[in-house]
């Protein structure tokens, strides 16, 4: 189909030739300036033994499992209830989905603050309220400040999700729930039976952002933490990005970003599956 | 599909092909933008370190250069310390970096190391102007990288210790610790709820004085091998864990970077304040108050240990006009623009002539905060520390993680100090 | 769907129980927001304990230095053209390859596994290879070269897609068989039935041309050119940062987004209310 092929000549230049000089790299070593000198398999070799590698994976998966998984669940819970005819959902709308827009800086100077152990509001309020007798240090700790950036990242994304999710809900038919009320069907199964499959492919599209917010969730963690304590907070992106343009080691971040494009791309073609191939796409009138 | 239709769009997406591809195909789409500027002038490039503030002094230098130079055209870049290193090595890759660089602390010698630099002593050496212009001290100890100079002082503002003096009242304190023992003895006793006795600034390697003061070194003589897995490194360790959970230490010492614990010294709570001579500007301005020399002072860390603090001209070795760089980096350093420069921030030029005539002018002896700040870092020139190397980036992020493990309880000092050694003499063997 | 809603769920008591909900929702939301905004009028220091809750002495100095320091009209000029050209061609590239995606032709897969491929690849590790592609294209330091990255966001495309699905295949045979051309009928008939899924787009492409840092930081080098969030750098400077400046910026940069979340969700989403899908 002609119309498709605009769209991949953009990506040619800006993803996909990318990518083959990723790939091409990861088996060099260069620095920007020194001539690049083939070697081989070492990158991976390298990264198969590097600890950090591993422990950026792990809270790269963590981030999936938990985060992603969160958030869909909180904005379908939104979408659904700002989605009725209800006074001033227009506002509830906009206040849900303004953290997403703002400078991810000031987002994260703002919960630095909101975190601290001695100062912080969150500490302040639940101590005052009597739930905790003991400060938390949420990012000044190995055990809370990964918990504590997804928990912003989250705060941060559920209202573009929940635009993403309100885009699904308005495109359903409703034939479809005028023929499910004239069969007498409860409100609660015509969710299950409706809304919920029909919202596949938005479910799906949410799941794909948040894969692009965990790129751009690295802003974040390098305001709020720069990766640390040690590297609980690093994320494959981060550390990806550190090695390239802080140690310069451009072949090593290479390795590296191929390694992420084939994780990345093996869940994803997991999640098609399940959302029924074809990128969630579903057949409103089978 | 309709053929007709069909046609047009195929023809549409290879018109659209060929505009986006043909420039990669054919080279030369676009002249080199660095180095010839229209009608045979040249031009030159200078990146600054995040000092947009200073835009109009900044246009003053170019315009005094391009009076001297009125053939060649000076283009002004400026980026944040977050995204210099970034935009630099992607000029680098496509060979239109800048020719003049300002480059903070260590960070000229991976490039250095690279051979992205020319050796600036040799200018500086050659030149009657320059040759006694710059503070010795600095350039050895700061813009030295394997016995050659690479770069030129812009600025330094080595580290100081700040204390609020309320604070030192409540807690019946006196007079500064002058021990790494004194130093965690007075931590203690000025903490209470919302209130830390101490933090530190963590990047660079701002929190190295606490290690150095008790004798350790960092690498063996030759930068080759780590050298700090000592016994007095791992009791160090385990004090300043142990003070760290008390929370005698505020734990944004080891998490934050620059704007947050300058912020929380403006804001009060903090006892004793390790951090950049320069520092006393970004505290000042937080909203507090009650900052005054009544209330804030100033003195040495132990041992008087320091941290430079400093930034550099450097030019770019593959400049296609370095000696129209160096003439620039002359502008700038000069005697005029140095003072306004001094002026204007408090913060010392490295050119002597200046640096001492401002200590000695009337409006400085009117703030004595300033005056103090000033001269305390002056006492301690003999005494900086901090590695210059080469991976000093990796070096710093491996030591730093495994720091962090033993002072958040995740790792016992010894074990932390082995690996971070192990990691090390890793990096520097590669 | 909203009649129907009405129909069952329009009694008061529940309408109260949703009211409360959604009211904590905005609360959480809003909290850290709140701090925000009280610094950008205050310029206080957020660290003092225990925490104010109303500002003191608010005033607009740190709106009106944002103003001044920068030079803000040139800067908000440059963000605009690049977002208005990114919107346009976003709407026009993906809602052609949604359409195309709706219909099945060989190498379909291939082409959703070239889309989804892409967004795999995070742009921080592309950026050499883009720059350097972007030089040889001669389009640093331009508009169009900031703006030819997010030419075609790909979760928009699917956006599309998923909102042309809905649309009755009928509507779209009956169209084919009157002998309208595909092109005529993406622009008559699936746009003007997915305005919500233009709304996303518009909303998503401007948000991302709006915010895009790290491109515009490597591929601009006049001062003229940049846009708004490159000039953030100047609150950050080592010497002379100031929490409130810094607020007011973010303020002033994300109040445009917002401005354009609400005007499209009033003449986009608002318009679904009415049913504009018919069978």
């Amino acid at each position: 189909m002609e119309y498709d092929l605009p769209v991949p000549c953009v990506f040619a230049v800006y993803r996909i030739i990318p990518m083959f000089w990723n790939l091409l790299l990861s088996f060099k070593k260069w620095n920007f300036l020194s001539a690049n000198i083939w070697v081989g398999l070492k990158n991976y070799n390298m990264m198969i033994k590097d600890p950090v590698f591993w422990e950026s994976f792990r809270n790269t998966v963590i981030y999936f499992a938990a985060g992603s998984p969160t958030a869909i669940i909180f904005a379908i819970l939104m979408a659904l209830l700002v989605n009725q005819n209800i006074r001033g959902r227009n506002t509830y709308r906009s206040i849900i989905f303004l953290p997403y827009p703002l400078t991810t800086v000031a987002i994260g100077i703002i919960w630095k603050w909101l975190y601290n152990e001695k100062v912080g509001l969150i500490n302040y309020v639940l101590r005052s309220l009597g739930i905790i007798d003991k400060n938390i240090p949420f990012l000044d700790s190995f055990n809370w400040a990964l918990p504590s950036v997804i928990i912003t990242s989250i705060w941060q994304v559920v209202g573009f999700f929940m635009i993403i999710i309100l885009t699904g809900l308005q495109s359903i038919p409703e034939q479809l729930y005028e023929a499910a009320e004239l069969d007498g069907a409860s409100p609660r199964k015509r969710f299950y039976y409706i809304t919920l499959p029909l919202l596949k492919p938005s479910i799906f599209l949410c799941f794909i952002i948040g894969i692009i917010n965990s790129f751009t969730m690295f802003d974040l963690v390098y305001v709020m933490t720069n990766g640390g304590p040690g590297h609980s907070t690093e994320i494959l992106v981060s550390y990806i990005y550190k090695n390239a343009f802080t140690f310069s080691r451009i072949g090593y971040a290479a390795a590296i970003t191929v390694f992420l494009f084939l994780f990345l791309l093996f869940i994803t073609s997991i999640v098609n599956k399940f959302s029924g191939e074809e990128a969630g796409g579903v057949n409103y009138y089978e | 599909m309709r053929s007709k239709t069909k046609r047009n769009l195929l023809w549409v997406s290879a018109v659209l092909l060929i505009l986006l591809g043909s420039p990669v195909l054919w080279s030369g789409g676009q002249k080199e933008t660095a180095g010839k500027a229209a009608g045979g002038e040249k031009k030159i490039s200078i990146l600054t370190w995040n000092i947009s503030f200073y835009e109009k002094n900044i246009r003053g230098w170019i315009s005094d250069f391009e009076k001297d130079n009125p053939n060649t055209k000076v283009e002004w870049l400026d980026k944040k310390g977050s995204e210099w290193d970034t935009f630099f090595q992607t000029q680098l890759a496509s060979g239109n970096a800048p020719d003049v660089l300002d480059i903070q602390g260590p960070l000229f010698a991976k490039y250095a190391a690279m051979g992205a630099l020319l050796e600036v002593g040799q200018y500086i050496d050659k030149d009657a102007e320059t040759k006694d212009r710059y503070n010795k001290n600095i350039i050895k100890s700061a813009y030295t990288y394997n016995g050659k100079v690479y770069e030129v002082p812009f600025y330094f503002a080595p580290s100081v210790l700040y204390y609020n003096k309320i604070m030192f009242k409540n807690a019946g304190l006196k007079k500064i610790p002058e021990t790494f023992d004194e130093l965690m003895n007075y931590a203690g006793k000025l903490t209470k709820e919302e209130k830390s006795g101490f933090l530190t600034l963590n990047f660079d390697w701002y929190w190295w004085p606490l290690f150095r003061c008790n004798g350790v070194r960092l690498l063996t003589p030759d930068n080759r091998k780590a050298a700090f897995n000592t016994e007095v490194a791992v009791k160090t360790l385990e004090t300043l864990a142990e003070m760290t959970q008390k929370g005698a230490i505020a734990k944004i010492s080891w998490t934050a970077r620059w704007k947050v614990p300058n912020d929380a010294f403006g804001a009060g709570n903090i006892g004793m304040y390790y951090s950049n001579g320069s520092a006393y500007h970004n505290f000042a301005k937080s909203g507090a108050e009650w900052v005054s020399p009544d209330t804030v002072g100033v003195g040495s860390f132990p041992g008087r240990w320091t941290l430079p603090g400093s930034h550099g001209f450097a030019i770019n070795s593959a400049s296609k006009y370095p000696e129209k760089a160096w003439k620039l980096v002359k502008v700038i350093t000069d005697d005029k623009w140095s003072e306004v420069f001094i002026k204007r921030t408090n913060i010392f030029t490295g050119n002597n002539k200046i640096d001492n005539e401002f200590l000695k002018s009337p409006e400085l002896q009117k703030d004595q905060l300033k005056l103090d700040i000033l001269k305390t870092q002056l006492q301690n020139m003999d005494r900086l520390t901090g590695p210059t190397i080469a991976q000093d980036a990796r070096v710093k992020d491996a030591f730093y993680n495994e720091l962090q493990k033993a002072l958040f309880g995740e790792k016992t000092a010894k074990a932390a100090l082995n690996s971070a050694e192990k990691a090390i003499n890793s990096i520097l063997s590669e | 769907m909203n009649r129907i809603h009405k129909k069952y769920f329009n009694n008061s008591g529940r309408n109260i129980f949703v009211h409360l909900v959604l009211i904590l929702i905005s609360f959480v939301m809003l909290v850290p927001l709140y701090w925000l905004v009280k610094t950008s009028l205050t310029g206080e220091n957020i660290y003092i304990y225990p925490p104010s809750l109303i500002p003191k002495n608010p005033n607009l100095y740190n709106f009106v230095d944002v103003y001044y320091w920068i030079p803000f009209a040139r800067y908000f000029l440059n963000s605009t053209i690049v977002s208005v050209i990114v919107v346009i061609s976003n709407i026009i590239f993906n809602s052609m390859a949604g359409f195309a995606l709706c219909r099945s032709f060989p190498g379909k897969k291939a082409i959703i596994l070239v889309y989804l491929g892409s967004i795999m690849i995070p742009f921080q590790t592309t950026i050499i290879p883009a720059f350097l592609i972007t030089k040889r294209l001669g389009l640093l330091n331009t508009h169009l070269g900031m703006a030819l990255p997010l030419f075609s966001i790909i979760i928009c495309i699917f956006v599309f897609k998923n909102s042309f699905e809905a649309i009755p295949s009928s509507l779209i045979d009956s169209a084919r068989i009157d002998g309208l051309p595909d092109w005529k009928m993406i622009y008559k008939i699936t746009l003007p039935l997915s305005k919500p899924a233009i709304a996303t787009n518009v909303i998503l492409s401007f948000l991302y041309s709006w915010n895009s840092f790290l491109w515009p930081l490597i591929i601009i080098r006049d001062r003229n050119m940049q846009t708004l969030p490159l000039g953030l750098s100047r609150f950050f400077s080592y010497f002379e940062q100031s929490s409130g400046q810094i607020y007011a910026f973010s303020i002033l940069v994300v109040a445009p987004v917002i401005l354009v979340f609400l005007l499209s969700q009033k003449s986009f989403i608002g318009s679904m209310l009415s049913g504009a899908v018919k069978g």
